[in-house]
């Protein structure tokens, strides 16, 4: 993982592992294990002792720190760095320091970023519409210092003659800059500050440095003229070591990388193994640090990373150490000739990277310089020790080019003759093509892709139709249920799903007198489906609408909802409910019917000096009809009512039109009795004197009492019942009624439970409904229990 | 990429008499059309819609409500958790500019604190049979603390305009969540019962 230079929302953390392979997974969990070490484990990074540090706020805005601010930070760090794993880090000598990023836990992700991520990569693909591309100079430079320090001028190195102009951009290597036991296993970097100071002074002011980094011996340093840094974002660093057992950083890389404008540019400084004959070991090592350097991809929101080769342009430097497979005398002789074309014929790069066996796609300038490698310190003859190493291009250049991006202009490739290592200093200066934006054109197509999503994300929010918003049920009649379809049909592109919700604050979907059907569904496109909405007023709502008062005084009453039908990620559809309920005694209290004079549908008010009647007056004729025309009806009872004159019965009831108006069967009649008591809100017997009824039902004097303390009215229509039904029984030998009969028919509607009460239980256990009978039958056969 | 690349979402309600023109302006905004023959709204309607400002862009998730007094009681449903509201008016109403200042009220009332009102005259079209004087609606709005914008959904005059307007001044806080204003599916309990899921902005 990279080195992080914009921190906005991403915390930094000493990455403790030294291998330098890890991955992003591993670091972050890794970072799970210890998560409460977070804000303890930073120390001091190799950026902060660097003098000009170009750092890059979250604004994407570069900012020179002055060295005040770099003591503050370094001070900060040290005051959070003492730590454990600080100490370790140092014993264990393996660490370099390298400054690792976690992120933030993955739940803080949201929706929102995934969009923008989608914009940005819409962007991106749309680049050269909103970019010019300009010409820009980079200046490579690499130097195998040898350990010694600065010595001599860097002019001729690092100031091209044959340049007209100031390179854009400086990207300064080297190798073996210290060689030290301490650089190796301590992660001493103080050698570098000599040096990057020596460069400094040598590019004078005209230039602020971006960012360096170190990895033992290897050091990149990269510099961009000031007037370019508020055009620099996402520097990042990441280093590789493949030295000594693959993980010493004796051997291996250092990457930075940016974005220069809208370009991206990624330079590699490199030190490979040495040796005539580890060309397959160079190979590896050039692989290993390819695979191994990784940056965080900052326009993704996932995590994500890239490496070296996901950048416009690549620059390879450094010391790569292939050699030239020839005798001795034979490249000294051609050297002197001049006759580099047979030497680099030969030369191990160039056969490897012609063999397609390393650098793939890599491109390097002609080279028209005398092998860099091996000279004696201080002169200018090749090797005189007795080791003799043959000469060799050692230090070199190349660059490889993304597939979209453009390819480079050479300006030079050459050596300068500094001679106080054993390397000559090597550099190259390319121009490059810069894609810079045009803040105007990039607005004007990020705005397009803008519209372009909403209008993707409006199109795809599923529609729908729905037959009608307004469902007038009119006239609604006690216990006959009304039905009105819906028609809902996926209009959209997608699929629909929706579900009735209830309103704000509410927990119902609609009244208790409403039923829909389905409550929830789903729809492929231009699928219908159908939704039924039924009213029903029973027993347990009619009170809602059947009590009469005198601020009403209309026939029928209102009956109004809005449902809320509800499209999943998408609109709500209103629908009003509506009707008129048919007032009606059924489903009424004993209470309203006996104070209300007038036929229940008539809805004139109660006259002020009205006193309340003893019965009510449905009751009463409903049973002086049966007294008189059906007393001696076998089966009466038993036998079953028509529904449909039922009603017709209910109807003259309501409008106290005479029963001779309509023809019906005295078993109608009968069952109308049993379904008026059944209907009353509340049953003769009131909902909290249930109980201690059923605890009465064994001892007839008991239920005696129990019925002396009923309501008035209550008390009432039960005399008035059981003196009826015992005149009944008094034919028995015409109809043929048994009084347990007439006991357990009465008693179920005589005695019920609170449909809210605990005891309300469907259907009534055995017991219950004996005690229950029982209570009935002892009024019916000890006829002194009601005088 | 230093500009635009903050997206901040936000949810915005409109409200107002019936027949306004709620569904014509968002309609404009939206799409980009009109039609003279506009269907009421029954119901609450969702569309979204980015505004992008020099440095931010803002993007809206709009309730467009039903305008009909009889649904005025599942109004709160829409602008609870609304950080920004629309108040419709036609300049040819007086009642309906009115019941605007209804719906200011109650926004202020009950509304998210904060919330970010615009009061928005519309059919500026037909500027003819003007009944509400633009200084009468101005001064209201500035009284109130008001965004206020004649508008016409028609010719498109000043819809964009207000919208951007919203946009700017709305808080961009770090915290503004990117929240949805939806009311997700929920399970279905029995009968005729049914749990209401939270809006979770």
């Amino acid at each position: 993982m990279g080195d992080i230079q914009n921190t906005d929302n991403i915390e930094s953390n000493i990455d403790n592992n030294n291998n330098n392979n890890v991955s992003l997974e591993s670091s972050s969990s890794s970072q799970n294990n210890n998560t409460n070490t977070t804000t303890t484990t930073t120390t001091t990074s190799v950026d902060n002792l660097q003098v000009g540090v170009l750092s890059i706020s979250d604004q994407s805005t570069p900012t020179i720190e002055t060295p005040n601010q770099q003591q503050q930070q370094q001070q900060d760090d040290n005051n959070r760095g003492v730590s454990n794993e600080t100490i370790k880090a140092s014993l264990d000598g393996l660490k370099h320091n390298s400054l690792k990023t976690t992120f933030p836990n993955s739940t803080n992700h949201q929706y929102i970023d995934v969009n923008t991520q989608w914009i940005t990569n819409k962007l991106k693909e749309r680049e050269s519409e909103f970019t010019e591309k300009r010409g820009m100079s980079i200046f490579l430079g690499t130097w195998n210092v040898n350990g010694k320090k600065p010595s001599e001028s860097l002019d001729p190195w690092l100031k091209d003659p044959s340049m007209s102009l100031q390179p854009d951009i400086y990207a300064i290597g080297f190798q073996e800059l210290d060689l030290t036991a301490e650089a190796l296993l301590l992660g001493d970097t103080t050698r570098s500050l000599p040096w990057e100071q020596h460069i400094l002074n040598t590019l004078q002011g005209d230039y602020v440095k971006l960012l360096s980094k170190q990895l033992v011996g290897i050091l990149l340093c990269v510099y961009v003229k000031k007037e370019h840094k508020p055009h620099i974002a996402n520097v990042q660093s990441d280093i590789a070591a493949v030295g000594i057992m693959g993980m010493m950083g004796n051997k291996g890389g250092v990457a930075i990388r940016f974005s220069f404008y809208n370009t991206t540019i990624c330079i590699l400084n490199s030190h490979l193994n040495a040796h005539m004959d580890n060309v397959l070991r160079r190979n590896q090592d050039m692989k290993d640090i390819s695979k191994n350097i990784k940056f965080i991809n900052e326009s993704s929101t996932d995590h994500s990373t890239i490496n070296i080769f996901d950048h416009d342009q690549l620059f390879w430097i450094g010391d790569l150490n292939y050699r030239i497979p020839l005798p001795d005398n034979e490249v000294k002789e051609k050297i002197k000739k001049k006759d580099f074309y047979n030497l680099f014929l030969v030369d191990q790069l160039n056969q490897q990277m012609k063999a397609g066996a390393v650098f793939e796609g890599f491109q390097e300038p002609p080279i028209s310089f005398a092998p860099t490698y091996k000279y004696d310190a201080g002169t200018e003859e090749y090797d005189s020790s007795e080791k003799k190493r043959t000469p060799a291009w050692c230090d070199r250049i190349l660059w490889k080019t993304h597939k979209k991006a453009e390819n480079v202009g050479i300006l030079s490739y050459k050596r300068a003759e500094l001679i106080s290592s054993d390397h000559r200093p090597v550099s190259a200066s390319f121009v490059i093509k810069i894609k810079v934006v045009i803040p105007d054109s990039k607005n004007r197509i990020y705005q397009e892709i803008v519209k372009e999503l909403d209008k993707k994300e409006n199109d795809s929010m599923p529609d729908a139709n729905i037959s009608t918003n307004m469902v007038d049920f009119e006239t609604i009649k006690f216990m006959q249920p009304i039905s009105k379809q819906l028609i809902f049909e996926n209009i959209g592109q997608v699929i629909a799903r929706f579900q009735f919700i209830p309103k704000l604050d509410e927990t119902i979907l609609c009244k208790p007198w409403l039923k829909i059907s389905p409550l929830a569904g789903m729809m492929i496109p231009k699928e219908k489906v159908t939704i039924d909405l039924t009213i029903y007023v029973d027993n347990l709502t009619s009170g809602l609408f059947n009590i009469n008062n005198n601020s009403t005084n209309s026939t029928n009453e209102s009956m109004d909802d809005i449902l809320i039908l509800h499209l999943e990620n998408g609109k709500d559809y209103f629908i009003s409910i509506s009707g008129k309920f048919q007032k009606t005694c059924f489903g009424n209290t004993l209470d309203n019917l006996v104070r209300y004079p007038h036929p229940i549908r008539n809805n004139l008010p109660i006259p002020p000096e009205q006193k309340k009647l003893s019965i009510p007056k449905e009751l009463w004729r409903i049973i002086d009809y049966i007294y008189y025309n059906g007393l001696k009806e076998e089966g009466l009872f038993i036998k079953s009512g028509v529904t449909k004159e039922m009603e017709l019965i209910r109807d003259c009831l309501d409008t106290a039109e005479p029963f001779s108006s309509i023809s019906f069967s005295i078993h109608s009649m009968a069952e109308t009795l049993i379904r008026f008591l059944e209907s009353l809100v509340e049953p003769v017997i009131p909902f909290n004197m249930y109980q201690q009824a059923l605890d009465a039902s064994s001892s007839p004097l008991s239920c005696k009492t129990l019925v002396s303390h009923l309501p008035s009215v209550n008390y009432n229509v039960f005399f008035y019942l059981i003196s009826f039904l015992i005149e009944t029984l008094s034919n028995q030998k015409e109809n043929d009624l048994k009084p347990d009969q007439l006991a357990i028919i009465f008693s179920t509607v005589l005695l019920r439970p609170s449909p809210q009460s605990q005891l309300s239980q469907f259907p009534p256990d055995a017991t219950t409904v004996k005690k229950k009978a029982d209570l009935i039958l002892h009024f019916l056969i000890s006829k002194d229990l009601i005088n | 990429m230093n500009n635009n690349n903050k997206i901040f979402q936000f949810k915005l309600v409109l409200l107002g008499e019936a027949a306004v023109g709620k569904s014509s302006l968002v309609l404009r905004f939206v799409r980009g059309h009109f039609l003279d023959y506009q269907e009421s709204t029954i119901g609450a309607a969702f569309l979204a819609q980015t505004v992008c400002l020099n440095d931010t862009t803002v993007k809206f998730e709009i309730w467009d409500t039903a305008g009909q007094e009889r649904y005025h009681t599942l109004a709160p449903m829409y602008y609870r958790g609304a950080q920004a509201a629309i108040v419709v008016y036609d300049i040819r109403s007086e009642d309906s500019f009115e019941r605007a200042i209804k719906w200011v009220k109650e926004l202020q009332r009950q509304g998210s604190p904060n919330i970010v009102i615009a009061l928005a005259g519309n059919k500026l079209d037909l500027a003819a049979k003007r009944k509400v004087e633009t200084a009468e609606a101005q001064q209201y709005a500035e009284e109130n603390g008001l965004l206020f914008m004649e508008t016409s959904a028609k010719t498109s005059q000043n819809v964009n305009e207000l919208f951007v307007e919203i946009a700017k001044k709305l808080p961009k806080t770090p915290t503004t969540r990117p929240g949805s204003g939806r009311v997700a599916i929920a399970p279905i309990d029995n009968g005729n019962t049914g749990k209401k899921n939270k809006c979770c902005n």
